[in-house]
């Protein structure tokens, strides 16, 4: 177990350099644009600026000595600065416990609504119940959320304002809810789908009926044998779900005026502020990397046969 | 305004789907009576940065008209009117005497004298500084010495050696060269001044700002910044009671940070916002029914041109650019691409600027396309043409009808080809790479027609482009900056703006328009031309 997760920090390691670089490399090398114009957006750099921002991101060495110097700045916790001035680390460390607080209530919205009503599905199968979710879950995993989170907004912010129509900054858990909510919809329909069908797969399994025939409560059997033997697929979708929670909720955050993460990214992606836009994909990897790690820890722990060596 | 404000407003030409016919000019409801301590909530982006000299997009600049009170603002015909300053006067254009008025007073109490803006502006003409707005000194004498053409040397000089300080409330600025608009330059958010508190010491030189003050900005103006700069969330300021200019009749105002328009718009409808600067494009189709009277329109100063590259063989005849100007319908484009919220633009200065006269452009830019094909042929125009703009400004729609039109019209091939950024686009046709037609949009800094012609067409202009380079136009200008008075300026600029009739280096498209809403909260709610809302009318009635 130690060594395996020892081989999986290393492999982490080998992850993170190699995706930096690429982020690294799209951002200033990317396009024939040159850099410094890139950095500096829209407006006209002048000489005096260009020197400036030359020396500060180290424009007059190659290239992999700039990404050198990025690196090494990385190890010491260092982000590197925003075209504003402003400390990259101390912008995103203001904005990761909001998507943090978002992607729980989006986490939980999906484990609890779709695993339990993935299970009573997977358990009543061809039922009222099992027939009209797998119809909702249809229609939810069809309306893309560029249309789902306004429409969210419009309903229970505006029309009938039982919601806030926008969050603050910091953000409350209340306001974060509807917008939670609407971000969880999507993965509650898969994660719903997967729980039914794995469910209903383990019900007729052998080891099931064993269970059964030895006379074990129905209840029980539920509980343990099928829900656990059930949970691996689900868990492995709810721990890289989590990774692109934390990204991809982009659209969500711009639309509830969310200061998190996402917005972050989309923000400066169009600003062109690749210091920020690098150390915000960073981050991400990391939070990414950690998540499947996770993962991966829990299926031996849901399945003794499991073994990490 | 340089390239950098244009990034703002690239999105504003899709933004407007609505009718300028259907807006009224009622400023909302008059019910209730006015609140002097409403406070009233505006939105705007995160700012790039709260320091006068380093501000150039609009959500910081808002900030700062707060904060700050400027020398002189403009009246209803955009002419300069003084405001902090006593009077401003010259009599040769190029020494300027700048006189303060009394019992103007900072907001941590240090009264405000003439060094609290030599002060200010050393510091943003000083290059090292890199401020946004440095170049905003380059007609003060002295600025060369403090931007060296090596821009990694160290200046030679610190200071500006043709600002030089009188008294306590006067000070004298000596220009390098005459230039009879100073005065309106002067109302632009460089100018501001910097109390003491600013700096490291103010008396270093060069000087050094103090980390903190960017984060809780000390003005002259007729609002003091409650707390500090909440980055991405929102700044508060309240009204100074010390203040002796005009004083504004709301308690106070709350900048409020979106990350996104639509998201400041959901805030406006569900009355948690009061005013909103720009409706966001996909809710203009809507805006009518959403806010009724309470969605607005007043003039800005954009122009959107098509310019052509006159260093490129194809099309250094005039006779060329012209048929390509006739070929083109603007008032189809208004209607079917904007609506008619945009209006067609014959004039090479916008409607806003004292000295505009309509349809200066004359034939060149009036639709005549069996004129034009015919005057295209004779001159054996090319073959195919392409339009160069940038992808993430919304502009495909517009540029692919007037591609269409150039195919109808001129019987040529014609497309659109997108560069992702402005960036690219202007670093292409700086290189002088092969671009064809590029589009270009303009907002200014000071209401002047000087601002819309020097910059944009001059030979050493900063944003000329375009190759453009006409001896007669230049002198035009030099006259103009030296004229005695504004009228005669004015008639050399309009002047200057004939030939650019004759020369046509870029055809004028369209003007821009501020497209607003507010709550049932407030009232008298104004935008004015640089896309700010006067917080000196608004009034609070919630």
């Amino acid at each position: 177990m130690f060594r395996y997760i020892v081989r999986r920090l290393l492999q982490m390691i080998l992850v993170f350099i190699g995706t930096t670089f690429i982020v690294f490399t799209l951002m200033f090398a990317g396009g024939e644009g040159d850099p410094i114009q890139n950095l500096a957006g829209e407006r006209p750099v002048s000489a005096v600026q260009r020197a400036q921002l030359e020396q500060q991101y180290h424009f007059n060495d190659p290239f992999l000595t700039r990404y050198w110097h990025y690196l090494s700045d990385l190890l010491h916790g260092d982000l590197g600065t925003s075209l504003t001035g402003r400390p990259v680390s101390e912008m995103i460390l203001e904005r990761l416990p909001t998507t943090a607080m978002l992607a729980t209530i989006a986490l939980l919205v999906a484990m609890i609504f779709g695993v339990l009503a993935g299970v009573i599905a997977g358990i009543k199968r061809g039922g009222i119940f099992d027939n009209s979710t797998l119809v909702l879950t249809l229609v939810i995993i069809g309306i893309p959320t560029v249309v789902l989170a306004p429409i969210g907004q419009l309903l229970f912010g505006i029309k009938w304002p039982i919601f806030p129509a926008t969050a603050n900054n910091p953000a409350t858990w209340y306001e974060l809810l509807l917008p939670g909510i609407i971000l969880g919809a999507l993965s509650l329909a898969t994660a719903m789908r997967l729980t039914r069908a794995s469910v209903s797969e383990n019900l007729r399994a052998d080891f099931v009926r064993t269970a059964r025939s030895k006379g074990i409560p129905g209840r029980r059997v539920i509980g343990v044998h099928v829900l656990r033997n059930s949970l691996i697929p689900i868990v492995t979708f709810l721990g890289v779900e989590l990774g692109s929670l934390m990204g991809g909720a982009i659209i969500t955050e711009s639309v509830f005026n969310i200061t998190g993460i996402g917005n972050l990214l989309y923000k400066n992606l169009n600003l062109g502020d690749a210091p920020v836009v690098i150390g915000t994909v960073s981050v991400l990897v990391v939070v990414f990397l950690v998540a499947n790690l996770i993962v991966d820890l829990l299926y031996a722990v849901l399945d003794p046969r499991i073994r990490y060596e | 305004m340089q390239v950098r404000r244009l990034a703002a407003w690239a999105a504003l030409p899709l933004a407007v789907t609505l009718g300028l016919t259907a807006c009224g000019k009622s400023g909302g409801s008059d019910t209730g009576s006015t609140n002097p301590n409403g406070v009233v909530s505006v939105g705007i982006a995160e700012p790039k940065h709260l320091i006068p000299t380093n501000t150039a997009e609009t959500s910081g600049s808002q900030v700062l008209a707060a904060l700050f009170a400027p020398l002189v603002d403009f009246d209803e015909a955009n002419k300069p009117y003084e405001v902090a300053a006593q009077e401003i006067s010259t009599t040769d254009n190029k020494t300027w005497t700048i006189k303060l008025k009394d019992g103007w007073t900072f907001h941590n109490g240090e009264p405000v004298t003439a060094d609290n803006y030599i002060n200010a502006w050393n510091y943003g003409a000083y290059a090292p500084n890199a401020q946004d707005n440095n170049y905003f000194f380059d007609k003060v004498e002295g600025y060369a010495a403090l931007n060296p053409a090596d821009a990694k040397t160290t200046p030679t000089a610190t200071t500006l050696s043709g600002l030089k300080k009188v008294d306590d409330k006067t000070f004298t600025v000596t220009l390098s060269a005459p230039f009879s608009e100073f005065k309106s330059l002067l109302g632009y958010t460089a100018f501001y001044p910097l109390p003491k508190a600013a700096w490291e010491s103010d008396t270093a030189s060069p000087l050094v700002l103090s980390k903190s003050f960017e984060d809780a900005p000390i003005g002259n103006g007729p609002f003091k910044i409650k707390g500090a700069w909440n980055h991405d969330s929102g700044i508060e300021v309240e009204k100074y009671d010390a203040f002796a200019g005009t004083k504004p009749s709301i308690g106070g105002a709350n900048f409020k940070i979106y990350q996104n328009d639509a998201a400041e718009y959901a805030d406006l409808q569900a009355n948690n916002l009061d005013v909103i600067k720009q409706i966001p494009t996909d809710s203009l189709a809507t805006v009518q029914g959403d806010l009724g009277d309470r969605y607005q329109t007043s003039p800005a100063s954009t122009l959107q041109v098509l310019a052509f590259p006159t260093f490129d063989p194809r099309f250094s005849k005039v006779e060329v650019r012209k048929a390509i100007s006739m070929a083109i319908d603007r008032e189809e484009i208004v209607n079917k691409v904007f609506q008619g919220s945009q209006k067609a633009a014959y004039s090479f200065v916008s409607p806003v600027v004292a000295g505009y006269r309509d349809k200066t452009c004359g034939a060149a830019c009036e639709f005549n396309p069996t004129e034009a094909k015919k005057m295209y042929d004779a001159a054996g125009g090319p073959k195919s043409l392409n339009i160069t703009y940038n992808a993430d400004g919304g502009h495909q729609a517009w540029v692919d009808a007037t591609c269409n039109q150039l195919k109808t019209n001129l019987g040529v091939e014609c497309v659109g080809t997108p560069e992702p950024k402005f960036a690219d686009l202007l670093t292409k046709v700086k290189a002088k790479k092969d671009v064809g037609m590029f589009r270009m949009g303009w907002v200014m800094d000071y209401p002047s027609m000087e601002n819309y012609l020097g910059p944009l067409y001059s030979t050493t202009g900063s944003s000329n482009y375009y190759g453009y380079s006409n001896p007669a136009f230049d002198n035009l200008l030099k006259e103009g900056a030296a004229a005695a008075t504004q009228d005669e300026a004015i008639k050399k600029y309009q002047a200057a703006e004939d030939l650019l009739a004759q020369d046509l280096p870029v055809m004028p498209l369209r003007f821009g328009q501020n497209v607003f809403g507010h709550s049932t909260k407030v009232k008298d709610v104004s935008i004015d031309l640089f896309n700010r809302v006067d917080l000196n009318k608004i009034q609070y009635v919630g």
